[in-house]
């Protein structure tokens, strides 16, 4: 328990100096893009921001699978924090995405394929949370939401290769675009410095929710004793 | 700038509040956790 304190503290004063530094790339290192303006700025964390909301549904997928192979509860609690972090990542990419499109494009929001599937992505995760919340029986829960869990990740890849497949309004992809892509390198390097400071966020609100799940299970065992004991007597 | 602070501003509102969900939540667990034991010894 104090092994997990100190790995907890020690994430956070790394995530705050990463991100400071992220911070400092952004506004100072990563040149000012000669269109769009400052405005593009929005790029260096709406990206990562996306990038570590699809880390978090692969692991959902990943804990969802485990637990219908094994019927273990700790996959079902990993799923579960992984889901909710990764719907909170997923909100912010559904929000900073219109905060940079109404300067560059002129409107919030269009439903060409990328833009429509993330907010499908988004539903799809809410559906999820909210099934969990909607069914008594802690088994039947946790099965139907892994069931949910699996095949809901369908919508990762078609998300990522939207802009690969079908003409767009969104940006075409500047990182493993092709040919005719690519990103200047000072800009490259401040998105992967990014990139890391979201997923060591993405790391503590995970591990702080999973923390909180165990604590709930714990909870649990103790209000079965209880009862035992009351039913015994 | 407006556009940047506003994006950013969102993101870091949204995580606070998260934080402050699973705060509340720990807290009441903790307490209910506390109580039982407390009974139970």
């Amino acid at each position: 328990m104090k092994q997990r304190q100190i790995a907890d503290n020690i994430l956070v004063y790394a995530l705050f100096i990463w991100m400071s530094v992220s911070l400092v790339m952004m506004f100072f290192y990563a040149p000012i893009e000669s269109e769009m303006g400052i405005v593009q700025k929005i790029f260096y964390f709406h990206v990562p921001l996306a990038w570590n909301a699809f880390l978090g549904f692969a692991i959902v997928f990943f804990a969802s699978f485990r637990y219908l192979a094994t019927r273990d509860p700790k996959w079902d609690a990993r799923a579960l924090a992984a889901a909710e972090v990764g719907v909170l990542f997923t909100t912010l990419v559904l929000i900073t995405g219109p905060i940079w499109a109404k300067p560059v494009w002129g409107i919030w929001w269009t439903w060409d394929a990328r833009l429509t599937l993330t907010f499908v992505l988004w539903l799809i995760y809410m559906g999820y949370l909210m099934l969990r919340r909607y069914i008594e029986s802690p088994e039947r829960r946790a099965v139907l939401a892994a069931v949910v869990g699996v095949t809901g990740f369908v919508d990762v890849p078609l998300v990522y290769f939207a802009i690969r497949w079908w003409r767009t309004q969104h940006p075409q992809p500047v990182i493993m675009g092709g040919e005719d892509s690519g990103l200047d390198p000072k800009m490259a390097t401040t998105l992967w410095v990014s990139t890391a400071a979201y997923l060591l966020l993405f790391t503590v609100l995970f591990r702080r929710r999973l923390a909180l799940e165990h604590l709930r299970h714990e909870l649990d065992e103790y209000r079965a004793q209880r009862d035992h004991m009351k039913g015994a007597m | 700038m407006t556009w940047v602070f506003a994006a950013f501003a969102a993101v870091w509102i949204a995580v606070f509040l998260f934080l402050v969900r699973i705060g509340r939540a720990q807290r009441a667990l903790s307490e209910e956790l506390a109580a039982l034991k407390s009974a139970k010894h």
